[in-house]
């Protein structure tokens, strides 16, 4: 593992050009398209600055998971975000009409339930679709496995339920 | 709908979404000394500015001490000033360092929002009490310097001293409470709330905020203005 003191600048830009998907995804589901690129910033920022305290025996994936996730709830500026447009936020996921649309609809819908659920239990199910086991959300959110369990089946439940309620408005 | 799918659609989506993201090594780095954190940086300001009233405090009293070295009644009132001073220096610096810990987001989601909690609270609560307590003797011990007569020091109206004194305390931790009631509340508010797991409360406070912003602007404005006639009409 690096040093304390010295943390290698290089090998850690490596490592989260590597896992920058994780970045994406939680720009994507807390802040508003217009701030999503301010919330990369700092959540890069905080991740650097938190770096002398990766320890190495948890994966750096699971450690920038809690940092990143840590920094769009609890960082100012994702606090103002939250409080203003993420309910109503439309997420474009492709400029062709024509490519899968059906699919599209379906995955837009899902992604905008997501973004409406409380924030812990957005959290939650995040980590539960990155498929991180249930210890390893347990360790990120500060809750016992058996409460990230309680929890997930109720807001599958609850999506499951969404999703299909959307369905048919849209078929009728 | 299995829960497979979800995680499928999951995928797929952000398949699609990301293929056009662009954030190269050079971009990373570039991000790395860029600090963008602006609410924690007027914290961090403000803390620093009371350290360094803090400081000029001492040094004052240090003048002051000597000024009046053969005060005994008025060296009676600034050795309990220095200690104070002293000691709430050295917990201005503890509540620094636990703020610099509080914005340390490797930890827990759960333990952060507690200690988060827990400072807002606590120990920034009662720094507001002695940032206020600065400032007053500061004020003091200006005036016991400019004012220095050989030694003594004479105070014509003693209750209206007193009362004047008592007024600009609340005054000045009145204005330390409406700033940092404006911007902590929601967050305070935001963070029980996650604990919860739930937004009621923060959302609850979101409406009303607005509502009430108007009013804690006009006490304010009013307080300012009568304390303002105050000195005016004093100095007549």
């Amino acid at each position: 593992m690096l040093s304390k003191q010295e943390p290698d600048k290089a090998y850690f830009v490596e490592m989260v050009f590597t896992h920058m998907g994780i970045i994406y995804k939680i720009c994507n589901l807390y802040a508003a398209e217009e701030d999503r690129d301010d919330l990369k910033q700092e959540i890069i920022y905080q991740l650097w600055k938190s770096y002398p305290t990766y320890r190495g025996d948890s994966k750096f994936q699971s450690w920038m998971y809690r940092v990143a996730l840590n920094t769009a709830m609890l960082g100012l500026r994702a606090r103002k975000i939250k409080y203003t447009m993420l309910s109503d936020q439309t997420l474009e996921i492709s400029e062709d009409p024509f490519e899968h649309q059906d699919q599209e609809i379906r995955i837009n819908q899902f992604y905008r339930q997501i973004s409406k659920l409380r924030d812990l239990d957005k959290t939650i199910i995040f980590l539960y679709l990155e498929q991180c086991s249930y210890d390893e959300i347990a360790e990120i959110t500060g809750i016992s496995t058996k409460n990230v369990s309680v929890r997930l089946v109720r807001i599958r439940k609850k999506l499951r339920s969404q999703l299909q309620i959307q369905t048919t408005k849209d078929e009728k | 709908m299995k829960n497979d799918e979800l995680i499928h659609m999951w995928q797929e989506g952000n398949d699609q979404m990301f293929r056009d993201e662009l954030t190269d090594r050079d971009m990373i780095t570039k991000y790395l000394s860029e600090q963008t954190l602006k609410g924690n940086r007027s914290m961090y300001a403000n803390l620093i500015f009371y350290g360094a009233i803090h400081l000029v405090n001492i040094i004052l009293l240090s003048m002051n001490l000597a000024g009046y070295q053969n005060n005994s009644s008025i060296i009676w009132i600034l050795i309990p000033q220095l200690a104070i001073t002293i000691g709430s220096l050295v917990f201005s610096m503890d509540v620094f360092y636990k703020f610099r810990e509080i914005n340390n987001y490797s930890d827990s989601l759960q333990k952060l929002i507690q200690k988060q909690l827990w400072f807002y609270r606590k120990p920034y609560e009662i720094w507001l009490v002695l940032a206020t307590l600065s400032a007053m003797i500061l004020a003091a011990n200006l005036n016991l310097y400019v004012d220095n007569d050989n030694g003594t020091y004479v105070i014509n109206n003693k209750v209206l001293f007193a009362g004047v004194t008592l007024a600009a305390f609340l005054f000045i931790y009145g204005a330390l409470k409406v700033t940092s009631l404006l911007g902590l509340r929601k967050l305070k508010a935001y963070l029980a709330d996650l604990q919860q797991g739930s937004l009621d409360q923060a959302e609850r406070m979101e409406r009303t905020k607005k509502r009430f912003l108007w009013l804690w602007v006009a006490i304010f404005i009013l307080l300012t203005a009568s304390m303002v006639f105050g000195i005016l009409t004093a100095i007549r």
